[in-house]
């Protein structure tokens, strides 16, 4: 029920927090056919190349001067002008291009993808449009749609370019389509779309990976494993497949296979330090603590770390430290994981996603909110879509005490990692206490139980949100039976709230404080004598109006308090009347 | 030396003026100079439509030769510079096929002739679209420098991944540009395109060699199917090789 930062400050159980932050089943988000991203920019390498492009480009010019009016002449110079960054050159080439009398398909396709590449997208779109209109058979339909809707994503709503897909029917275009309805939430059409792609062409990793994914957010887990081992089976050496793959056999608790599945990439990389962490990061879960700190340290003494660059060190350096203090079970180990990740994450100039991320999951004190701050300007992609950088942006906007951002990042972070535990934990518990969407909260956690991910906390959220929804029945089916954090008391507590039993469930909650305090837990107690009113306010029982003057403090200064206010405020109205009251501000 | 009339790049800007039989002949004869270099063990590496000059000769027949070696490679003297020299590739860059975009150029003599073999393909490209293959395919750049920040062994792993997303979007350019083509040999040129485009090198071999790892030596099969092609053409428009076109010289 409590928020899993919350729990993390105070507890030992984060392997699964650990071990899958970039390498878990993801939405895929390179340069795909679905993800349909023309690149917009220049490249880089070509602009190093300057007698290359020097010779490209006079070579081009040379030609447009000869033949001005010439579509041809003037795509080639488009094209040249823009590959040697050239942006205003290039986009009056292609206009003119565009502009021209002449239906010339190649050099309208060219325009196109200038355009493109330069962020004019209407213009690409007006350019694509005639290339269709020239399309003499399905096949070249079929292809300028598909570049149409890849233009229509970057600057209209997906259902518009699922719009543009509808009559086509070639694997490329399938494909594409399935992404989009991925990416809108109708992974069940997309499972459809994908079929019919395989159907046609079955040799595509990319679609089965997708597969993999579709099933994954419909909570199919055999079905996710099975597609996703035929992927690892066409791309062996691919580093997000084969992410997706030990995720799902970890979930399954097959780690010897994920282990194996990882070795075969092993023996083609033997150079590559992410798959040694993988590796450990599997042997972990699987309980081998100290078996997975030995790899680690053995990848230190290879001549891979000897090449490793710095980021790549820090991070495999701060595994080996994170795996040492569980060992230790130290009391305060979480908080020093954290700042030996903060400090690590400056070493090595805040470029380490996967060490950014880990502080995104589990620090939720304000101070971190700066370094997260410069890691995310840092690391931030524009044209994709990246699970672990919405982790950041998630916290980021939670530390700013802007919950509605926090929960729009962590929502479509649940989407993209189907399989993180975390991502799941995170979103339903946002979307609950801000959004007060239990309905959906709940969704989200019944696709990762059904998916085999076995968080009480998972559990737990869950069940609080079906019991703030008011179905208390389906809460108690799911309330996790074992919960060492005895978080759950809470949450019992408040479906016998919502049951009647006022009495019953407050001694719950009185008792799971009770239990914290015992724990030196004393953040987290305060917590859940926030959350006794929330429970009140749930079961419109009245509610004291000083019930918040002991955190009113708290809840200016620290997001976690100013979030249950929030969910207070939105059911009762109860905590803005005391700040009217007092002249404070709302937090 | 002789003075060349037009350079093949000219001729592009009015290719609908052209005849497929002489912009079929035209490609023969490119074929033709890079079968004789590879059969003399000597790379181009920068073949383009610039590099390609038309020359005007007898009953106004138009005959083409390949220039420009000054990126060419003798195969028998080996390489001269270290391997990683080669990933990116050692011509010009718009031209250039996949392997070298991403990185993953090699300095081994059938890999120097795979990549002459899309140079080929590129050119066949330029003659049907006035465009280079390049140019067609979306986002190629993007996906440059995504592979730009990996290490060789990653670009490696990452390019097994690409390669059925890069087949799609070959296919996808090479249907968009062949609608000039004449119905009769559409599927045979597409075919030979693809195959000299294709985006992994050892696919633009054919199937034997590619099979029994034969070396790659020659283009002979790539001829026999022009000619062959050619041949069709023919049949089906009954008429012998003609040029009309404007030389502008």
């Amino acid at each position: 029920m409590l928020d899993q930062a919350t729990e993390l400050m105070d507890h030992h159980e984060s392997a699964s927090l650990w071990s899958f932050n970039s390498f878990g089943l993801q939405h895929r988000v390179l340069h795909s056919p679905a993800s349909g991203v023309i690149e917009i920019g220049t490249p880089d390498f070509v602009q190093s190349d300057t007698e290359s492009v020097g010779r490209g480009l006079f070579d081009a010019r040379t030609l447009a001067e000869r033949h001005p009016e010439s579509p041809t002449a003037l795509a080639r110079l488009a094209a040249a002008e823009f590959a040697a960054g050239n942006r205003v050159s290039a986009e009056r080439a292609a206009t003119k291009v565009l502009k021209g009398n002449a239906f010339d398909a190649p050099a309208l396709v060219v325009a196109t993808h200038v355009f493109a590449s330069l962020g004019e997208f209407a213009d690409a779109e007006r350019a694509v449009r005639k290339v269709h209109s020239l399309a003499s058979n399905d096949k070249q339909r079929n292809a300028a749609a598909s570049i149409s809707a890849r233009v229509s994503l970057h600057y209209r709503p997906p259902e518009d370019a699922l719009g543009l897909l509808d009559d086509c029917d070639d694997p490329a275009s399938l494909t594409m389509r399935a992404w989009i309805l991925s990416k809108i939430g109708r992974p069940a059409d997309a499972v459809r779309d994908l079929r019919a792609s395989l159907n046609a062409l079955p040799d595509n990793p990319i679609a089965w990976h997708e597969l993999s994914y579709a099933h994954a957010v419909l909570g199919s887990h055999a079905k996710a494993l099975k597609a996703s081992l035929i992927a690892n089976h066409l791309a062996p050496d691919d580093m997000t497949v084969l992410g997706s793959l030990v995720a799902l056999l970890a979930i399954g608790e097959r780690y010897t296979d994920a282990i194996t599945a990882i070795d075969r990439t092993v023996s083609c990389q033997p150079d590559n330090l992410r798959l040694i962490r993988l590796q450990a990061a599997v042997q972990n879960q699987s309980g081998d603590t100290l078996g997975a700190l030995r790899r680690l340290r053995r990848a230190m003494r290879t001549t891979a770390w000897m090449r490793a660059d710095l980021t790549e060190r820090e991070e495999l350096q701060f595994d080996a430290r994170l795996l040492s203090l569980f060992e230790k079970r130290a009391v305060d180990g979480p908080k020093q994981a954290i700042r030996e990740a903060v400090a690590a994450l400056k070493r090595c100039g805040y470029r380490s996603l996967d060490i950014a991320c880990y502080v995104a999951d589990t620090t939720c004190s304000v101070s971190d909110l700066e370094v997260l701050e410069r890691a995310y300007a840092e690391l931030d992609d524009p044209h994709e879509e990246v699970s672990a950088l919405l982790a950041i942006e998630s916290t980021i906007e939670y530390l700013r005490f802007d919950f509605d951002a926090s929960t729009e990042a962590a929502v479509k972070r649940a989407r993209l990692q189907p399989c993180s535990e975390t991502a799941q934990i995170r979103a339903s518990y946002m979307l609950s206490m801000s959004a007060g969407d239990y309905e959906q909260a709940a969704r989200i956690g019944h696709n990762g139980i059904r998916l085999g991910l076995h968080s009480p906390h998972l559990r737990n959220n869950t069940a609080f949100a079906l019991a703030m929804a008011g179905d208390t029945e389906a809460a108690e089916r799911i309330i996790p039976a074992t919960d060492e954090t005895r978080l759950s008391l809470a949450t019992a507590g408040l479906i016998s709230v919502v049951d009647g039993n006022v009495s019953d469930g407050e001694a719950m909650y009185d008792e799971c404080a009770t239990h914290m305090r015992a724990q030196g837990m004393h953040d987290t107690a305060k917590q859940v004598e926030m959350h006794k009113y929330l429970a009140r306010a749930v079961a419109e029982l009245p509610i004291p109006a000083d019930a918040l003057d002991p955190f009113s403090e708290l809840i200016e200064t620290d997001p976690r308090y100013a979030l249950i206010c929030t969910a207070l405020d939105r059911e009762t109205g109860l905590a803005s009347a005391i700040h009217s009251k007092r002249g404070g501000s709302e937090p | 030396m002789e003075l060349a009339d037009l350079a093949l790049v000219d001729l592009l800007t009015f290719r609908d003026q052209v005849g497929w039989l002489d912009k079929l002949s035209i490609f023969r004869d490119v074929v033709a100079g890079l079968h004789q270099m590879h059969t003399s063990f000597i790379a181009h590496r920068d073949l383009k439509a610039d590099n390609v000059l038309l020359f005007i000769v007898g009953n106004r027949r138009v005959a083409a030769k390949v220039s420009d070696l000054g990126r060419s490679r003798d195969l028998q003297s080996g390489a001269r510079l270290d391997p990683s020299a080669y990933e990116w590739g050692r011509g010009d860059r718009y031209h250039a096929p996949p392997e070298h975009l991403l990185g993953l150029g090699r300095s081994s003599v059938d890999d120097v002739k795979y990549a002459d073999f899309y140079l080929a393909g590129s050119v066949l490209c330029e003659i049907i679209s006035g465009q280079q293959m390049n140019s067609l395919v979306p986002h190629i750049s993007a996906t440059s420098q995504e592979f730009l920040a990996l290490s060789p062994v990653e670009r490696e792993a990452m390019f097994s991944m690409w390669t059925p997303i890069a087949v799609m979007e070959y296919s996808n350019a090479i249907s968009l540009i062949s609608s000039d083509i004449p119905t009769s040999i559409r599927h045979q040129v597409v075919a030979l395109l693809s195959q000299l485009c294709h985006p992994v090198p050892q696919m633009r071999a054919t199937r034997q060699r590619r099979e029994q790892s034969l070396p790659t030596w020659g283009l002979e099969w790539v001829l026999r199917r022009v000619d062959i092609i050619i041949r069709r053409l023919r049949a089906d428009v009954g008429a012998p090789s003609k040029l009309a076109m404007q030389t502008g010289s």
